[in-house]
Order: C-alpha cells, then sequence, then structure tokens
C-alpha cells in the first residue's frame, strides 16, 4: 500500500463550535491505483484531502494516522511536510487561476517548485525537466515564458497538472480538477489524466462531486457523506450493486444522455450541520430505509460482498424494529 | 406568433486598442461574440441553448434581455421589439422578461432579507398592493419549497444554503409572473443531488406557470429535463437546432455529437468510444473562415475551410450548419 | 442562567459576541473602554475635574502633589483639570470634522463611483490631487486662512479628509456596481437610485465605518498638531495639543508633568480609536472574519 489512512479524523474550531468535518474514514490506496473520493459539498472530501497533504488552517486538528509509504503525516511537522510535499505527494487543484502565482511566469513556477526538493540541481536541468513534464501534458515547452493569465482555462488545468507531476510523486491528489471546466475540456483532461497515470506510475485520489467523472477513470471509488466513509469498492461494484442508499440515491440522481431515462430523481433535503451532527447515521434523516435503529447508534462499517459499507441494514434485523 | 423572435441578432465588442495603436492608424478589432443568431421560442415553451464558455450563449441571454445593447438585429418579446423601447418603458417592461442567475452566491444582495429581495420586483413595479405582497411572496417562497416560508422570509443570502439561494433567485425572476424567462447557466454551480432538485423544481414550475424560457447551459445533460427544444451554439453562431429527441437521438452536427459524447457516464462498463475534439474554442476575435468548427473538426473537408455553411432543415424542423448535409 | 441565556440570542448580544467574540476581542474591548473613559471624561469634566481649568490656582510649575495631582503649568493652572477638559475639545473636534468630511466624501464618492466616465475622472482628478497634498500642511493653510475656532478646525481637518472617502468609497462602489446583485437590480428593472441606495449603499457601508473610526483617531492627532503649531483653539481653551506645546517650552526646567499627562492622554485616545477599528473591521467585514 502506498497510502494508508487510518480513522483520519479532521475538526475545526469555528466560532459555532468544533465541525467534524472528516470523522474516522480509513482506506488504502494501493500502487498504481486511482480511488475516486466522492461527495456533495460539506461531506469532507475536500478537507480529507488537503489534510493529506497538510494544508489545513490552523485551527484544523489532524487526527488518526495518515501512512505514506509507512511514515505517518500526521506526526509531521509543517518543515517535514515541505519536503514531502512535491516530491512524494502532489496537489492538483480546482481552480488554477487562483493557484498559479499571476505574476510569475511558467517556468518559474517549475524551477521553484524543483528547486525546493533539489536545491543542487541546475537551472538548466530543471527547465529539462519542466519541459519535458509540459510536453506530456500537451502544451509546448515554449511557453514556458509565458504567465499564466495567458492561458486559456484547460490549459492552465494543464499547466498544474504537470507542475504536479514534474517530481514524480508516488501519490497525486486532484481536487475537483475539471469542476470550473467546460464538458469537452473536461474530458480532454480527465483523458490526459487517465494516461498520464499510466506514464508516471502513480497512485491518483480523484476528488470530485460527480459520480460520472470518476466511473471512467476510478479503480474503486469511496463515497463520503457528512464526514463519514459511507461505502467503499471497486468501481463497478459501486454501480451495479450500490450498497449504501446514499451511494443509490446519488447514482440515481445524475443527468446522464439516455433518452429513455426521463425521470429526474433526486435526494430530499438537503447534509446535516457538522457542528451538531446527527446522532446516529448521518444519512438518517434523508434516507428512505431508515429504521429506528440508524436514528441511534451510529452503524459500523461492515464487509458485504467485497464492499465496505457503513449502514444497519446488512447487520441482520436485530434492532427488534424489522 | 411566437412569444420571443430574436433575428439575426448580433454583438461585436470593441477590443481596446492602445493610445499608441490609435494614432498609428491600426483598425479597431472586435470580439463577435454573437454573430448571427436567430430562434423562435413559442409561448410556453423552453428553448435549450447549449455551448462551451466563448461560444456566446451568456451574450445571447443579456441581449434578448436588453441588459446588453445589440449592435444588429432585432429581439421582439410578445411583438415588442425591445430594442426600440426608451429606458423608462424597458424598465417597465423588466416585469415581464426576467432572468435566473448562474451563482446564486452573487446574485443575492448580502444585505438584503430573503423576503425583501423577492418582494422587491413587486415594489418597483407596483404590483398589489402591500399587504398582497407579503402574502405573495410567502406564496412563490413555498412554492419554491423553502419552507416555511414565513421563516425564510426574515433571512439573509449568507444564511442559507447554495441549492437554497438559487430558489430565491428562481422565486424572484417569477414573482412577477414574466412573460419570458432567460436562465442563465441555473444549476451549474450546484452539486449533483441539488443539481437535480433543482432541475425537478424548474420542471414542475415550467408546468405550473406555462413558462417560456431560454434555458443557457453548458451541459447538455441538464436539458433533457425542461427543454422542449435544443439550440447548439459554438463561436458566436447557431450550429444545430432541433427538438430536443432530434438533439439526443440523431445529433447531426459533429459539434453537437462531442458534446453529448463529453457528458461524463457513470456507468463503468459503457466505457464508449469518445469522440472528443482536439484543442480549445479559438479566438473570436479572429474566428477560423469557413465553417468556424473546421480546425477541430475530424470530418472537414475542402469546402468547409472556405465556405460558410447555412443553417439548412434536415427533416422534421432539425436545422443544421454542415457541410455534411 | 436562563437570563444571560436569553441575552446572548439577542440581537445586542449577537453584536457583543460578533465585536468581542473573537481571538482578537480583547483589543477591541480595551479600545471601547478607553473611549467610553475619554466620553465619560469629556461629559462630566465639570465634575470631574477639581479646579477651573483655566484659572490660576497654584504656584507656577508646581510637580505632582496631593493637591495638584498633575502638578500645574507655568500659569499656575492645574494639569489634571486642563487634561479632563483637553478630551472635551479632542472629542468634539474630531467628531465634527469626521461628520463634515464624511458629509462631502460620502456622497461625491457614490455619485462619481456609480455614474463614472469624465464626472468620475474630473472629480477623481481633483480629490487625488488634495490628497496627494501633505495632510498637515493642507490643514495648516486652510486653518490659517480661516483662522481659530473650532468650527474652522473641523473644516481645516475634514477637508483633509474628505478626499479619503471619496476615494474608498469610489472604489468600492465602482467594484460593487459589477456584482451580479446589481445586474440583477437591474434586471427586475430597479431605478437608479434605488439600485444606488439599496443595493449599492449598503454594501460600501462597512468600509465607511472603518475608515470613520480610524480617521478619529488621525484628526485628534492632526487637531493636536494644529493647536500645538497655534493655529488650533485660541488659548486659554484647554486643548492637549496647546498644552504639549506650551509643556515644551519648560521641559529644560524639569517640569516633565506639564508635558507628560497631555501628551498620554492623546496617545491614548488615539491607540483607543485605533484598537477599536480594528476590532470593528473584522466585525463588519465578513471575508477579513472567515480568513481563520
Amino acid at each position: 500500500m502506498v497510502l494508508e489512512l487510518k480513522d483520519v479524523k479532521i475538526h475545526y474550531k469555528t466560532s459555532k463550535g468544533m465541525v467534524k468535518a472528516v470523522d474516522g474514514v480509513s482506506f488504502d490506496v494501493a500502487e498504481k491505483e486511482t480511488i475516486g473520493l466522492v461527495g456533495e459539498s460539506g461531506s469532507g472530501k475536500s478537507t480529507l484531502g488537503y489534510g493529506i497533504m497538510k494544508l489545513l488552517p490552523r485551527t484544523a486538528k489532524v487526527g488518526g494516522r495518515i501512512l505514506l509509504d509507512g511514515e505517518n503525516l500526521a506526526d509531521k511537522n509543517e518543515k517535514e511536510m515541505q519536503r514531502i510535499r512535491g516530491a512524494k505527494i502532489a496537489m492538483i487543484f480546482q481552480d488554477p487561476m487562483t493557484s498559479l502565482n499571476p505574476v510569475m511566469k511558467v517556468r518559474d513556477h517549475f524551477v521553484e517548485m524543483i528547486k525546493t526538493h533539489n536545491p543542487e540541481m541546475s537551472e538548466e536541468d530543471a527547465q529539462k525537466l519542466a519541459s519535458k513534464a509540459l510536453e506530456a501534458v500537451g502544451i509546448d515547452p515554449v511557453r514556458m515564458n509565458d504567465y499564466p493569465f495567458q492561458f486559456s482555462g484547460g490549459m492552465r488545468q494543464r499547466v498544474m497538472i504537470a507542475l504536479g507531476l514534474v517530481l514524480n510523486p508516488k501519490v497525486v491528489i486532484a481536487d475537483e480538477p475539471t469542476t470550473s471546466l467546460d464538458v469537452i475540456v473536461q474530458a480532454q483532461i480527465l483523458e490526459l489524466l487517465k494516461s498520464l497515470k499510466e506514464k508516471y506510475n502513480m497512485s491518483m485520489i480523484l476528488i470530485t462531486h460527480d459520480l460520472g467523472v470518476v466511473a471512467e477513470m476510478a479503480d474503486k471509488i469511496a463515497v463520503m457523506y457528512a464526514g463519514h466513509l459511507v461505502e467503499f469498492s471497486e468501481s463497478e461494484k459501486i454501480y451495479y450493486e450500490p450498497k449504501h442508499p446514499y451511494t443509490k440515491a446519488l447514482l440515481e440522481s445524475i443527468p446522464n444522455t439516455d433518452i429513455n431515462d426521463l425521470e429526474l430523481k433526486f435526494i430530499p433535503g438537503s447534509p446535516p450541520d457538522l457542528v451538531d451532527p446527527p446522532k446516529g447515521c448521518r444519512f438518517a434523516p434523508r434516507c428512505p430505509m431508515a429504521k429506528k435503529i440508524c436514528f441511534e447508534k451510529e452503524p459500523p462499517t461492515v464487509e458485504v460482498n467485497g464492499s465496505k459499507v457503513k449502514c444497519w441494514i446488512y447487520e441482520g434485523d436485530n434492532d427488534g424494529n424489522g | 406568433m411566437a412569444m420571443v423572435e430574436v433575428k439575426d441578432l448580433k454583438k461585436y465588442f470593441p477590443v481596446r486598442r492602445t493610445f499608441i495603436d490609435a494614432i498609428l492608424g491600426k483598425p479597431q478589432l472586435y470580439v463577435k461574440a454573437v454573430d448571427g443568431v436567430s430562434f423562435d421560442i413559442e409561448e410556453g415553451e423552453v428553448l435549450g441553448l447549449v455551448g462551451e464558455s466563448g461560444s456566446g450563449k451568456t451574450t445571447t441571454g443579456r441581449l434578448v434581455l436588453r441588459l446588453i445593447e445589440l449592435t444588429d438585429g432585432s429581439v421582439k418579446i410578445d411583438g415588442k421589439d425591445i430594442s426600440k423601447l426608451d429606458v423608462e418603458e424597458l424598465r417597465r417592461f423588466r416585469r415581464h422578461i426576467q432572468l435566473i442567475f448562474q451563482d446564486p452566491m452573487a446574485s443575492l444582495n448580502p444585505y438584503m432579507r430573503i423576503g425583501d429581495a423577492v418582494k422587491h420586483p413587486l415594489d418597483i413595479h407596483n404590483i398589489g398592493s402591500p399587504k398582497d405582497r407579503k402574502r405573495m411572496v410567502l406564496e412563490m417562497l413555498e412554492r419554491v419549497n423553502l419552507t416555511p416560508p414565513d421563516e425564510f422570509y426574515k433571512r439573509y443570502p449568507k444564511e442559507l444554503s447554495g441549492g437554497q439561494r438559487q430558489r430565491v433567485v428562481i422565486a424572484r425572476a417569477l414573482i412577477t409572473k414574466p412573460k419570458f424567462v432567460v436562465a442563465d447557466e441555473a444549476v451549474a454551480m450546484l452539486d449533483v443531488s441539488i443539481r437535480s432538485q433543482l432541475l425537478k423544481l424548474l420542471a414542475d414550475l415550467k408546468k405550473d406557470f406555462n413558462l417560456t424560457m431560454l434555458f443557457i447551459t453548458h451541459d447538455l445533460a441538464t436539458t433533457k429535463y425542461v427543454c422542449d427544444r435544443i439550440a447548439v451554439m459554438y463561436l458566436g453562431k447557431i450550429v444545430e437546432i432541433g427538438s430536443f429527441e432530434q438533439i439526443y437521438r440523431s445529433p447531426k452536427h459533429p459539434y453537437t455529437k462531442a458534446l453529448i459524447s463529453a457528458v461524463p457516464e457513470p456507468d463503468p462498463k459503457k466505457k464508449k468510444e469518445k469522440f472528443i475534439p482536439q484543442g480549445e474554442v479559438p479566438n473570436p476575435i479572429n474566428p477560423p473562415p469557413g465553417c468556424r468548427f473546421h480546425p477541430r473538426c475530424p470530418f472537414a473537408k475542402d469546402i468547409c475551410k472556405t465556405k460558410e455553411p447555412e443553417l439548412k432543415d434536415v427533416g422534421d424542423g432539425q436545422m443544421v450548419a454542415c457541410h455534411l448535409y | 442562567m436562563p437570563e444571560v441565556n436569553k441575552f446572548v440570542s439577542s440581537r445586542l448580544g449577537k453584536t457583543f459576541k460578533g465585536l468581542f467574540g473573537s481571538s482578537t476581542g480583547w483589543i477591541t474591548f480595551i479600545g471601547l473602554t478607553i473611549l467610553v473613559f475619554y466620553v465619560i471624561l469629556a461629559v462630566f469634566a465639570p465634575y470631574l475635574a477639581p479646579y477651573d481649568p483655566v484659572k490660576r490656582v497654584g504656584r507656577s510649575l508646581q510637580p505632582p502633589s496631593p493637591e495638584h495631582r498633575f502638578g500645574t503649568d507655568n500659569l499656575g493652572r492645574d494639569v489634571l483639570s486642563r487634561v479632563i477638559y483637553g478630551a472635551r475639545i479632542a472629542l468634539v473636534i474630531a467628531f465634527l470634522s469626521v461628520a463634515i468630511a464624511s458629509a462631502i466624501g460620502i456622497p461625491l464618492g457614490l455619485i462619481s463611483g456609480y455614474i463614472g466616465g469624465i464626472f468620475d475622472r474630473t472629480l477623481t482628478l481633483v480629490m487625488d490631487a488634495m490628497y496627494a497634498f501633505p495632510g498637515l500642511i493642507l490643514a495648516i493653510a486652510i486653518a490659517a486662512l480661516l483662522g481659530p475656532g473650532i468650527m474652522n478646525i473641523a473644516i481645516s481637518i475634514a477637508v483633509v479628509y474628505a478626499p479619503t472617502y471619496f476615494r474608498v468609497i469610489r472604489n468600492q462602489v465602482t467594484s460593487v456596481k459589477n456584482e451580479l446583485y446589481v445586474e440583477a437590480a437591474r434586471a427586475i428593472g430597479a431605478r437608479r437610485w434605488e439600485i444606488l441606495l439599496k443595493y449599492i449603499l449598503p454594501n460600501v457601508f462597512p468600509s465607511v465605518v472603518v475608515v470613520l473610526s480610524m480617521n478619529l483617531a488621525d484628526a485628534i492627532m492632526t487637531e493636536a498638531g494644529l493647536s500645538f503649531l497655534g493655529l488650533g483653539i485660541a488659548p486659554p481653551t484647554p486643548d492637549w495639543g496647546f498644552d504639549l506645546s506650551n509643556g515644551r517650552r519648560f521641559i529644560l526646567s524639569r517640569a516633565w508633568w506639564a508635558l507628560l499627562y497631555p501628551g498620554l492622554a492623546i496617545i491614548t485616545v488615539v491607540l483607543g480609536f485605533s484598537m477599536f477599528s480594528e476590532g470593528l473591521n473584522e466585525f463588519l467585514n465578513p471575508n477579513v472574519r472567515e480568513k481563520r
């Protein structure tokens, strides 16, 4: 396993109280594997991504263990993390406009990044490395001398991806990399990520709210709801045999292009407030199959046909309410 | 007579020249954001306008509501040519034409309570007595499922979630019972599950209010539930227009096919052969000659590079601008 | 404890929590305490001051003693009483000048920013020219022209600060008027003045309040500066700036008290305003607040 998350908890201190943004999430990422991390806004999926990178504000507390190649990132201080970030684990951000420095040329972004990790490398070698990475994402290396604003949205995202891959990290976390892009450009970027993943032999965590996006490229899918990991399984199993009622509802609510499927299903209500989440299962108030116990006790994570599910349905009818 | 008639609509934005360029007599360049767009929308009909950023779809939406001035062409709503109205006439006419914005976070005044925001159009256009207005607002809030309405009436936008704010924006647009509504990427900024809730709401409201609507979106998959017809735009022009069944079942234009194929598919076994054009939408200051899509089109012939295709009927009212047909 | 809970959930309670509840709440609290202290001094000066501030009540330049806690000045006046009465002039001029400055700057900024075009260009140029002038020198010139007196001092300070309001408001308006909710107001058919008053003004107001509270501190400094230079209130009216300059002449005679106490008063009241405006800024600008 390249990356192991064991009972990861991320709690924020806010003026309203403790927000339990991520509350006990565990899963593993194997080598060359792509995990799709899916959830709505407020599910904690992005917080988890930032938490693995340790890029959270100081008001956040990270608990549990985040093992990257056996090293626990949760214990590392900022200085140690700086050496790990970019080299061993990289992040591709949602909005490439705000995550690239507008007054720095693309070349300087690369040089700075490379030199942080390899101070002895010459400027020339660094540029060669950068050219290679840019070529890999389909950008003419000549454009290294341009500023970020001279690129279109899709091209900027390609620059971000190249920047993430230039040091050949083991794990790449992509946080909604295509959300701010048009459909066709989104499809292009997804194709690109797919091909790069093979070329660079890396593992990837693809964070998105769109199940359609991950289904095309993830090996496994982790579904998060209100800070909990509610289902974790292979992509095909998630689609063909969704176990958790939330996963089922989420799948049904995706608009598709099948003209014979005109009935629009949706999940009523909205996700809970994480300062004061529901006592039992956090999905229970919106769940069509909720039983008495669902409102009282947090469900355990059980294994059903190779899928991990956090739901009471699969615990037999021992709640006396059936 | 159609409720909305748009004829040969054009909008050219001048590109800023530097002072020196102007002195040297360099020609004034224009961004041809919308370059000859025509369509009709019948009463109670919803036309989907689909395209990527840079296609001119949002500019078209602003033009038909005259939020920006058109360069050429005409827009008639309910028989009235809105480009001929003076400032005060236009302001009064706005009760009949409304806009649902893309970004619900930014389109509500953060210092105005929800109730006041929804009520304001009634105040402006002097509809009903002050007592009636409050009742109308409460009814409308209830209709868009912001319940209990009197609770939401008092709240500020920041106390609402994105989906709830979008409901407020919809309520504000519909409170004057407009004849024509433009929805500009009304669900684009929302999460999938919330998006479906909102689409359902719009589909229901369409029936209840017999809405005439222009539904602008970049995501073809969202048009299915609300649109009767679909127009596809590319670089300032409509390349295909037809009923939603025609567009879904037998898309003709290569660009339309690309848009359909680009929609992410949640079924991992349906890893369909994707048809994704290379490159991105070119610069509208200097669009390609001939068919504007030809540099990215795998089926491009010689004629596509020189002659601009006209919109032609390819059967049952489906119109395509492509030399392949 | 139900009383406490009721208070916390009330509107006033929420304001309290917003102002003092953050991690820097203590700064706001200290600032406000200082301000309240000086306001009380100013309002109740006749009851708090032990002596008449303009009369000779002892021997000249007496060091602090039980009769004269802050000592006496060169004319034998009680320094403590002069400091207490001085709060009146300082606060009155500060509030008056800020009121005049904002009465000029805010409407002009609003209109200029919203209308734009040549009107905006011209007005911005004029205001920038005024702004470019060193503040104190401009105030001195105007004060010299108008002559002494509370109103005149307030006007000369106001002229210095009006461009600040103008610029802050105008810049805010030019960005706010491009916000989607302003276009939304246009789309529902709102009139121009409605857009200006209902959609733009409330959104630029918070930054004005902050500038206002910071300017109060500046105004006190400027007023003290003018008085220090002899362009302020006509003596013998108690005034911190004047007393400061007066006391400076006797520093060589080791009469530090005539200089120290008016100086301390100026420093603390300015500090009070600054600290309070800091907290106010955080409270009124939710963006600043939410950024951790």
